[in-house]
């Protein structure tokens, strides 16, 4: 299976990323490497939450188009 | 089965923090791009200075000045840690928002800064870009296949 990412970035700048493909420990190394590319291009990114997708909510959102929800957070950086 | 991790970021070019020159960090490469394709966006153009309240010019690293926010939103990038602030004066400019301004600079950055790290790491990676009507900003979604 093909290893993807996908990330949705909100206005405020939050980060929202779903890791395809990754199993356990990959998904955490592959963060981590992602985390120290993003401050060599200017971004400092800090974990919010993290959670596991089930097969179920995979199907759900086939089923209804990909559709994703979003959420406001604080910018905190004006 | 997937794993969802959401972050907050903010901007900090970490080369001027640890001395180096600000025209020598890739991040500084990628906001004057994202100002670039912002000012583009809203009619607005690139440049160094805003205006306050009473027209007074202030100098900044770099600034923004469009139809709507004439004033404009500047950046200073801190030059002991790097960290980048955003500045505008709003005073008597009710019907203007201009954090809509620093939330589409701030978005774009970190759109390009995650696309030029998924390529950094050997991702095949698009963007794609879709308005929210109401002109309630827009969706930017990036995708890496490795």
């Amino acid at each position: 299976m093909a290893k993807r990412i996908e990330a949705i970035v909100e206005r405020d700048g939050t980060l929202n990323i779903e890791y395809i493909g990754f199993h356990g420990p990959d998904c955490r190394s592959e963060g981590i490497s992602l985390e120290k590319a993003l401050s060599h291009y200017g971004v400092d990114a800090s974990e919010l939450s993290h959670r596991l997708k089930s097969e179920e909510e995979v199907e759900l959102e086939i089923g209804e188009g990909g559709a994703k929800g979003s959420s406001e957070r604080d910018a905190g950086y004006v | 089965m997937s794993q969802v991790v959401s972050y907050r970021s903010k901007l900090k070019l970490v080369g001027v923090g640890s001395g180096r020159g600000i025209e020598a960090d890739p991040g500084w490469e990628i906001l004057c791009d994202a100002m670039r394709v912002v000012a583009e966006e809203l009619n607005g153009v690139v440049c160094r200075e805003i205006l306050d309240f009473f027209g007074r010019p202030r100098r900044c690293s770099l600034a923004l000045r469009t139809p709507q926010f004439p004033r404009g939103v500047g950046i200073e990038v801190c030059p002991k840690t790097g960290w980048v602030s955003f500045l505008y004066d709003d005073y008597g400019m009710n019907e203007v928002d201009p954090k809509s301004i620093v939330g589409r600079i701030t978005q774009t950055h970190v759109a390009f800064a995650l696309a030029r790290a998924l390529r950094d790491m050997n991702y095949a990676v698009e963007i794609d870009e879709s308005e929210i009507p109401g002109n309630a900003g827009r969706v930017v979604t990036v995708r890496g296949e490795l």
